[in-house]
């Protein structure tokens, strides 16, 4: 493999961890709804969306700022992410890749937790059900450093 | 990865959050009013009943849209968004909110069940607002459907004041023949809200009920009658936003009771919302002569620039005149 692919590989592995956390990061909560709406209400996918959409603003559901709420501490990493990646030197190729594994499993770990919890929060409707997406944002937070350091021992082991 | 290309996905980045924070800006406050009415005008009724729950919550500024609210209030093929729209109404103008009662009373006086029935419920979205039209409701007590007594029933435990009245129709609907009818009417006791002295006698009859149901819903409903929440304790609630409508009620049902909270209340009726100024006058007037200290503000109310408000002022001033006055 040439240095030169080797740049194009992380580029695009910098780019897609970074559009992939913010988009997702702002999704999750209006995919949740859908699947949601889909799979235990039996809505159709249409009727689901149309729901979404009638909800985003809407007084006590406000789906937009819980999107906001769960997206902040994504579009944080995604910032940390681009960063931290685009600034390896190019001959860094071994701390690329460790980086790059690092970062993946701090995302893959943010994503299972926040669909998780937004599918659990609609899945088992509860009265202080709301708390939840209020304190996710703190508990990803908290999450993304624990993961990353959990990613950057496997990259140690894997890439000696 | 050269800094340039870092540089333009930051700036993506931003440009991103500046367009979802436009779009968030667009919807919020009196901006989503054109968008809300479109909803309110179209066929869906789910649409409907969420525009007019926002249309409430955005309050005077929703002032272009009471003709849509009013028309949505008034459609009687459409009950459910038509109650949330007179709730609306409540926030937006007084003045039109009772004309939309105007027109429920006379429903209630039809001889068709649903419309009679709709017509029951949609007072209660108006709340205290609709306690002129409590005579009315307490005649619709006789009426033979049980269905049309018990959302009679719930309206009067939503409008809650005058507060004597109320209980004893509550009391009425609590000896109904009717199970649902009696499961109502203590449901309206039970979560929240001073309940009447008179009442219990009767709710302590209803714990040894032979329906279990209603006699665990009249135990609970003594025992919380045994740790009645102070109206000092309640008055602390008048600075929080969103329990101010529903503290200013609870002291209107407590009536001479009150009293403490005089001072907490007075400046209301200068408050910006017309239904706070309507409800402290409401809160004033059930204290009656013992809130004689807040009589210059209310003097000052009979000038309010909505008539309901004033209507209610006068009210106030002339209940708590009926002692000072030899």
């Amino acid at each position: 493999m040439t240095p030169g692919h080797d740049r194009r590989q992380l580029l695009f592995l910098t780019l897609t961890i970074y559009w992939s956390s913010i988009l997702f990061g702002l999704t999750a909560p209006w995919i949740s709804n859908i699947a949601v709406d889909v799979l235990k209400h039996g809505q159709p996918l249409v009727q689901a969306i149309h729901q979404l959409r009638l909800h985003l603003f809407a007084p006590g559901y406000n789906l937009f700022l819980i999107a906001a709420l769960n997206a902040a501490p994504f579009v944080l990493f995604a910032v940390v992410a681009l960063l931290h990646l685009g600034l390896i030197p190019p001959e860094e190729c071994r701390l690329a890749r460790r980086r790059s594994l690092a970062l993946c499993v701090a995302l893959l770990l943010g994503i299972g937790l926040s669909a998780w919890t937004h599918v659990m929060t609609l899945w088992f409707p509860d009265a202080q059900g709301a708390l939840a997406y209020f304190f996710l944002p703190f508990v990803l937070l908290a999450l993304f450093p624990l993961g990353y350091l959990a990613g950057r021992g496997l990259g140690a082991w894997l890439f000696r | 990865m050269p800094h340039r290309a870092i540089f333009a996905n930051l700036a993506a980045l931003g440009a991103l959050i500046a367009l979802l924070g436009i779009v968030y800006w667009q919807h919020t406050g009196a901006r989503a009013v054109p968008g809300l009415i479109e909803e309110l005008q179209g066929t869906d009724a789910q649409a409907q009943q969420l525009a007019a729950a926002h249309l409430k919550e955005i309050g005077l500024a929703a002032k272009p849209a009471v003709p849509a609210l009013l028309a949505l209030a008034l459609d009687q093929s459409h009950p459910y968004p038509g109650a949330t729209a007179a709730a609306a109404l409540t926030t937006i103008d007084l003045t039109v909110a009772r004309q939309a009662m105007d027109r429920f009373v006379l429903s209630l006086g039809r001889s068709d069940l649903h419309i009679k029935r709709d017509a029951a419920a949609a007072l209660g979205s108006l709340g205290p607002l609709a306690k002129p039209a409590v005579p009315a409701l307490i005649r619709a007590l006789d009426d033979p459907d049980p269905l049309v007594r018990d959302r009679v029933t719930r309206s009067l435990g939503q409008i809650g004041i005058p507060e004597r009245a109320v209980s004893a129709a509550l009391l009425r609907s609590l000896k109904d023949s009717d199970r649902l009818v009696r499961h109502t009417a203590l449901s309206q006791l039970a979560f929240g809200g001073p309940i009447p002295p008179d009442l219990l006698p009767r709710l302590k009859e209803l714990t040894q009920d032979q329906d279990r149901q209603i006699a665990q819903l009249a135990s609970s409903t003594v025992a919380r009658e045994q740790q009645p929440i102070s109206a000092s304790v309640l008055a602390m609630s008048l600075n929080v936003g969103t329990a101010k409508l529903y503290t200013l009620l609870q002291l209107a049902r407590l009536g001479p009771r009150a009293v403490d909270t005089v001072a907490s209340v007075t400046p209301l009726l200068a408050a910006e919302l017309p239904l706070e100024r309507y409800l402290a006058a409401a809160v004033l007037e059930a204290i009656g002569p013992a809130a004689s200290e807040a009589l210059p503000a209310l003097r000052l109310a009979l000038n309010d620039t909505d008539p309901v408000v004033r209507e209610t002022a006068v009210q106030a001033v002339q209940a708590l005149e009926q002692v000072l006055t030899p």
